[in-house]
């Protein structure tokens, strides 16, 4: 429901807020218009500099006659619109690679999200010697880049201390990998959303016979709910997008992720396949999109503090 | 380099035989009570596997084919090939994790002369090569240079992706310009008129691994510059490569496309394939991307029959091209050195080179120079002018010597950032020339 604070007119609300938002929305959501209309343009149709470029105009002017005649020709539709399409779904291994970066992406998230919330509860409540240092130092490590450390990296997952096993070409090579750069992350975050819930709260629960691992489980992690699908949405999208190790750990085209199935099957030499490309590109955007979407105001909460005054 | 050690033991081919003819002789000889006494479990044979990484071919029938003949040799040697395709950029840095993890592909194709800087790393497989070259004749003479190291070969010579010039004869033509410019001088005033015209030069000064290398090595030879003499000696401060640099701003300004500074590989086939730039210094890929995907021109009738080839313009030391070398190199961690050496050899036999040579559309050319005369060149007529100009190139590092250290000037793109310090603004020649000299300096070490 629009609230209407007093006084205010229609053309001061379209300019104030409205406008703006339109343009905002614009702005956002033009790559993937883009993508869109890509990856339903022919490829010659794509390289003619002559025709509409925000209209996918042979799809459109298919779509229309049929309308007009109603006449539905699924065949012309396929061809003249969702070609790339087809060739992505059928000729590559695209829905293998979803299902892979949502497996790795999920259970490495999981792991992260685990790992990062013990680590971050006791930087923030357990009041020991160096606590501070300590967390600073384990963002640091955030901040070293998978170029440097892909090469010692492979050198571990090839040859699995105490194990001796080697997990190159598996999920799990990535799975065991993903957290070295998302616990960082999710600690440092949490850790900052953990402090901005007063203590208080737990020692009344402890006070009432709760032991501190109660007191985390029952009353912290409730208020830091939004703190953590918010640590949990950054590790997902970060290891869903995640490119280099990917490329470096997995060899066979039917354990890859997306973004590097994509780049792998559809970037031939200098020849790119744009339409494939795009129709790739938007449909591996949609589960973070739609993450996002469902999550949206608890992420936004997140970014804000837990409790609040 | 030290083999790394392994909790599984590799079977031998030579140990293989040893322990069935052992546990075979005992069997025949004395039943099931035989192998007992010789306390060794009959041995069958072990499924040997091999593992190829290489580029993801541009002209996909090229990959259907090698793919094909990976399984066919697999399936005579009785060994599981695995043929792994990525894009060309990212193979550096596979490369990179597999041979310092000394795990990882038994075979990878390297592009110019990477491979060099594993140089140490790598199989001598200079028996391969001097078979081939028996059989077949000699190598071209940058691509045996680039497959070399002190004396013996780390890879094998495979292909070649030549690289000249790409037009479009009716933007030439509408801006008056009725035969392509013999000099860069030339192209400058033409390429002028084009850009009037609204269709430039397009050239990228990237960081990528094909068209700005092709473009800028044999644009600096043209005038006389090189990065080290025969000696080694780094002299790239000198007037010519001066020259080069000054004019090439001017070249810049008057005649290419600006956005060229930002582009990729892919940047100028899109433009030329969309009708915005007139030339650009490419591999067969536009034209056969026009082809087989049909490209229309703005007339309506098929882009190919308006697409000239046709060779770099001179400089004041004369006419260079650069046509990156493509070779497979076999790395020492691996186990399977032996099969690895007999599938090259096989691929490179002519019944298979013909075939993947041909399926690929003349993309690539062969490193073997027996192969210029073959039929493919009829077969693709438009692109014979890329065949005519292949001799004409050099290695990476020429005057000097294809050594790690010239694969790493590539690697870190410095003569190309020499001309993209140019190109966006950021030095004048005479700085940009400095600091390509301070940085080659700091690689060769002299």
């Amino acid at each position: 429901m629009v609230r209407r604070a007093v006084g205010e007119t229609f053309a001061k609300r379209l300019l104030v807020y409205h406008l703006p938002l339109f343009f905002f929305v614009l702005f956002a959501l033009f790559p993937f218009y883009w993508m869109l209309v890509t990856s339903l343009k022919s490829t010659r149709e794509t390289y003619n500099r002559q025709v509409n470029p925000y209209i996918p105009v042979a799809c459109a002017t298919t779509v229309v006659a049929q309308v007009h005649s109603l006449h539905f020709n699924g065949a012309a539709i396929m061809d003249n619109c969702f070609y790339h399409w087809r060739t992505l779904l059928r000729d590559t291994l695209f829905v293998r690679w979803l299902e892979n970066t949502l497996f790795v992406a999920i259970v490495s998230t999981f792991i992260s999200l685990f790992a990062g919330i013990t680590a971050a509860y006791a930087l923030a409540r357990l009041n020991f010697r160096g606590a501070d240092t300590l967390g600073v130092l384990i963002f640091i490590t955030y901040l070293v880049p998978p170029t440097l450390l892909f090469i010692p990296l492979s050198d571990v997952i090839g040859n699995l201390p105490v194990l001796h096993r080697s997990l190159l070409n598996s999920p799990w090579a990535l799975i065991v990998t993903y957290p070295t750069f998302l616990i960082p992350f999710c600690t440092w975050l949490l850790t900052g959303y953990f402090r901005t819930i007063p203590k208080e709260l737990e020692e009344a629960a402890m006070i009432d016979g709760a032991t501190r691992i109660q007191a985390m489980i029952r009353i912290v992690l409730p208020l830091a709910l939004p703190g953590v699908l918010s640590a949990g949405m950054f590790a997902f999208t970060l290891s869903a997008n995640e490119f280099l190790y990917a490329l470096i750990f997995i060899y066979d085209a039917s354990n890859k992720t997306v973004p590097v199935g994509v780049v792998s099957e559809l970037i031939k030499g200098d020849v790119f396949y744009w339409g494939e490309l795009m129709s790739g590109a938007l449909l591996g955007s949609v589960p973070v999109a739609l993450i996002y979407s469902f999550f949206v105001e608890h992420y936004v909460a997140g970014m804000t503090g837990a409790v609040k005054g | 380099m030290a083999k790394k050690a392994s909790s599984k033991r590799e079977i031998t081919r030579r140990d293989f035989v040893k322990m069935t003819g052992i546990a075979g002789m005992a069997a025949a000889a004395t039943g099931i009570e035989g192998i007992l006494v010789s306390r060794q479990a009959p041995v069958y044979a072990q499924e040997r596997s091999l593992h190829f990484l290489l580029w993801k071919n541009f002209s996909p029938p090229a990959d259907v084919e090698i793919l094909r003949q990976g399984e066919e040799w697999g399936k005579q040697s009785k060994v599981k090939v695995k043929i792994e395709q990525i894009n060309a950029n990212d193979i550096p840095a596979r490369a990179a994790a597999a041979i310092e993890s000394k795990q990882g592909p038994d075979i990878i194709q390297f592009f110019h002369n990477w491979q060099n800087q594993y140089g140490n790393s790598l199989v001598d497989v200079t028996d391969i090569c001097t078979g081939l070259e028996s059989k077949y004749g000699g190598y071209i003479d940058y691509c045996k240079a680039d497959a070399m190291l002190g004396g013996r070969f780390t890879a094998v010579p495979h292909t070649v992706v030549p690289n000249i010039y790409v037009v479009r004869a009716s933007y030439m033509k509408a801006a008056g310009t009725t035969n392509w410019p013999k000099t860069w001088d030339e192209l400058r005033r033409e390429g002028k008129k084009w850009k009037a015209k609204g269709h430039p030069i397009g050239q990228t000064v990237g960081h990528t691994f094909g068209d700005a290398v092709d473009f800028t090595y044999p644009y600096l030879w043209s005038f006389g510059a090189a990065e080290r003499d025969e000696k080694g000696k780094v002299v790239i401060a000198s007037k010519e490569t001066l020259e080069a640099l000054k004019f090439f701003k001017v070249l810049w300004d008057d005649a290419m496309d600006p956005a060229g500074a930002g582009w990729d590989d892919s940047s100028n086939n899109r433009s030329f394939l969309s009708g915005a730039i007139t030339a650009t210094n490419n591999a067969p890929s536009i034209y056969l991307t026009a082809s087989n995907q049909v490209i229309l021109d703005e007339k309506g009738a098929p882009l190919v029959n308006d697409i000239l080839h046709v060779p770099n313009p001179a400089g004041p030391a004369g006419v260079f091209h650069y046509h990156y070398s493509q070779q497979l190199a076999i790395p020492k961690y691996s186990n399977n050195v032996e099969a690895a050496k007999e599938f090259i050899g096989w691929l490179m036999e002519k019944d298979q080179f013909t075939k993947y040579l041909r399926r690929g559309q003349a993309y690539q050319a062969a490193a073997l120079k027996v192969y210029m005369q073959d039929a493919m060149w009829d077969m693709f007529p438009a692109l014979k002018p890329y065949r005519d100009h292949l001799l004409e190139g050099q290695h990476v590092g020429w005057r000097g010597s294809a050594d790690a250290n010239a694969a790493r000037v590539v690697q870190n793109y410095v003569l190309i950032d020499m001309l993209a310090n140019l190109a966006t603004g950021k030095m004048t020649p005479e700085e940009s020339l400095k600091w390509g000299e301070g940085q080659l300096k700091s690689i060769y070490g002299a």
